[in-house]
């Protein structure tokens, strides 16, 4: 279904403003595309009556309005409404109208914050780090929910530190998981914590790094014990990692072509700084979006 | 309904309305008793009074009374951008045009005898030009006449829709049209051929006016148009004859020239055929059907169709950007669409004499890539000839979720 798509409702004068993500939408277009991809953000409060007057008289909708206002009379599903605007606009294929219909008949049953960390995980998965850090600074520093337990803070904090791991930014991301350990006591996250310590070490750029390594088994009286064991099994980890790195297919690239430089192939060795300065621009812009 | 034809000219005009009854348009008369159906094409600025005007040759009456300022040839002053000064009178042109469109409508209400609201107007042009149609369209507004209720219109549109609206056995093999006036002579054929299920109607026009320059001498007069005639006619079936103009009128006579156009033909002569013409064309463009089935190819008419692949509701369809047989003053169009895989328009040009398409492809390299479904873009055709578009692209971002570039492409179509 590629090619131009005709845009077959009214471009709005005025804005309607979508409170909850902060962005005015024009047109029923930007309205699907919204839906679409920031699903996590929509309630069952999004579809109101001043959504509904806007698309009847701004984007001279009456037909779509009409409908909308029908299925919230009949108490219809959140799942129910947002595909009725999918399907009337017609802008994506019915795999991905399908698939959307499952997601949001999940987050139904979640609140605004988990729908909010549920977001910033899809960003997580897909590499868009700066994006997935945003929306977890939204949940830390935001209004906090107190029928969310403290683990699921933890976790918001340790999914941070991923993403600035990702970035190579491991002092941040210590931080991170420092924060994350005092909520949600996981092992996962103290071993987390550890090999961005050892990441710091290795670079050389905190002499603290050999202090703060005997942090961890400080940090917490109860755990002392146990974290020594885990900063056993971490670091054990951590080498096989760093043993295995040579098989990896990234580590091999480069090597390739720092052969070819050292055999004296001139062309390919330009050749393949080039692919990898390209691969990692591209990797860098998708990171960071 | 009242449904009006003016036929607009630098030195006189004419105005006729369509008569329901007789399903015929109806002259307006402005002389009585002596039938005169052209009025002059002035207004004059009455002294001492601020809105007083007057028009026609009651303006020229007051004129020669010295009861105030006057201001002919109308349509030259549209041409002009600035204030007409005239005595210590200043006006725009856009206004003297108002007044002298409002004083033909109120003559054709007058004769119509009812109050009834302008359902349609045309109004014909020997010299169709985008200058004069803009001056006239903000005259018209002024006026609070609403555009979709004007339609612009050149002589050879006015002379096709008159020799269409008269029986078939008259247009079905080719008509032709003299027009002899102050300026010399102008002649049009039109044919009408069966093209896949649409009569499709063309048109070709001879400007002989330095042939056959207006003159009183009756006898070189024969000789110049018998020639013309005995040239244009050459290898042609010509079934109908149409004279108009001033020059036919009076002591013409030219006896050769009328035995020949009549030999084995049907000849009509009349002063009114332009402004009658147009008043079909607005009576078809408003209610009528009788050319549903037609594609006007003539002057001033758009004779390439433009259309586009494009994505509907999830099928593929080709969207008719432009019909061929409109004028192209007004025909220009514009649509959003939003850009889904996509790196380049495809616009098809079909000419209406033609199976074939042609393919113009518009890149898009010059907008920035951006994820699919989350650019939009107007396409915008603008017309300023019947064979010359001009098609802006411009780069709308996506609303809030992705900025604009600013970026538009430019591409003139030649047709």
């Amino acid at each position: 279904m590629s090619g131009m798509i005709l845009c077959r409702s009214e471009y709005s004068k005025r804005p309607y403003y979508i409170e909850g993500a902060g962005v005015n939408v024009y047109s029923i277009e930007e309205i699907s595309y919204f839906l679409f991809h920031d699903i996590y953000l929509v309630g069952a409060d999004f579809f109101c009556e001043e959504l509904f007057a806007f698309i009847e008289r701004d984007i001279k909708e009456p037909e779509l309005a009409k409908r909308l206002r029908f299925l919230k009379e009949q108490k219809a599903g959140l799942s129910e409404l947002v595909l009725t605007i999918l399907r009337y606009v017609d802008f994506y294929s019915e795999e991905e109208i399908a698939q959307l219909g499952s997601l949001i008949e999940r987050l139904d049953t979640q609140n605004v914050w988990e729908r909010l960390k549920a977001r910033a995980d899809n960003y997580l998965a897909n590499r868009r780090y700066n994006s997935a850090i945003s929306n977890y600074e939204d949940i830390i520093y935001g209004k906090h929910d107190s029928s969310l337990r403290e683990e699921f803070y933890g976790n918001v904090w340790h999914n941070m530190g991923v993403a600035y791991a990702g970035m190579y930014d491991f002092t941040a991301a210590s931080e991170c998981f420092r924060q994350a350990m005092e909520l949600n006591h996981n092992d996962v996250t103290i071993k987390s914590y550890y090999f961005a310590m050892q990441f710091i070490r290795m670079r050389e750029e905190n002499a603290q790094a050999e202090e703060a390594s005997d942090d961890v088994a400080e940090n917490d009286d109860g755990v002392r014990d146990e974290s020594e064991e885990l900063m056993y099994v971490a670091g054990r980890e951590l080498e096989t990692c760093l043993d295995s790195a040579v098989d990896n297919d990234g580590y091999m690239t480069v090597a390739g072509v720092l052969n070819d430089k050292a055999q004296g192939r001139v062309g390919e060795y330009y050749s393949g700084v080039e692919k990898l300065i390209r691969t990692w621009q591209d990797e860098y812009r998708r990171c960071t979006g | 309904m009242f449904i009006v034809g003016i036929d607009l000219g630098n030195e006189y005009s004419q105005v006729s309305y369509y008569n329901f009854a007789s399903a015929e348009p109806e002259s307006v008369v402005f002389q009585a008793p002596a039938a005169v159906l052209r009025v002059p094409t002035v207004v004059l600025k009455e002294r001492n009074k601020e809105h007083g005007w007057m028009a026609g040759e009651l303006a020229l009456s007051c004129n020669v009374l010295g009861e105030g300022t006057l201001f002919d040839h109308l349509l030259d002053a549209a041409g002009q951008k600035e204030p007409i000064v005239r005595d210590d009178v200043t006006v725009m042109p856009v206004q003297l045009i108002q007044v002298y469109l409002t004083f033909l409508l109120q003559s054709a209400r007058r004769t119509f005898g009812k109050e009834e609201e302008l359902d349609k107007l045309c109004i014909t042009l020997a010299d169709y030009n985008i200058d004069l149609l803009r001056v006239l369209d903000a005259a018209l507004g002024l006026m609070g006449i609403p555009e979709e209720k004007v339609v612009f219109s050149s002589h050879v549109e006015a002379y096709v829709y008159y020799a269409l609206s008269q029986k078939a056995e008259l247009w079905k093999n080719d008509n032709f049209l003299f027009d002899y006036g102050r300026e010399g002579l102008f002649c049009c054929r039109m044919a009408t051929m069966l093209d896949r299920g649409k009569r499709i109607v063309m048109t070709q026009s001879s400007d002989l006016r330095d042939k056959v320059p207006y003159m009183n001498d009756m006898d070189k007069l024969e000789e110049l148009l018998l020639s013309a005639a005995q040239s244009e006619f050459d290898k042609k079936m010509i079934s109908t004859v149409y004279l108009t103009g001033e020059g036919f009128e009076g002591d013409f006579n030219c006896e050769r020239f009328i035995n020949y156009i009549c030999n084995r033909r049907r000849a009509f002569a009349g002063q009114n055929l332009y402004a009658k013409g147009a008043c079909y064309q607005a009576y078809e463009m408003s209610v009528g059907d009788n050319f549903k089935d037609f594609i006007i190819g003539c002057n001033e008419r758009i004779t390439t169709g433009i259309e586009m692949k494009i994505c509907d509701r999830g099928v593929d369809k080709i969207l008719r950007l432009v019909r061929p047989g409109v004028n192209w003053y007004k025909a220009g169009c514009s649509y959003d669409f939003i850009v889904d895989d996509c790196n380049a328009i495809e616009l098809f040009l079909s000419p209406v004499d033609s199976k074939d398409k042609q393919l113009v492809k518009i890149p898009l390299t010059d907008f920035p890539v951006r994820e699919n479904k989350a650019s939009r873009i107007t396409l915008a055709l603008d017309f300023t000839s019947d064979t010359r578009c001009h098609l802006t692209v411009t780069d709308r971002g996506f609303g809030e979720f992705v900025k604009s570039s600013g970026k538009v492409i430019n591409e003139d179509i030649l047709l």
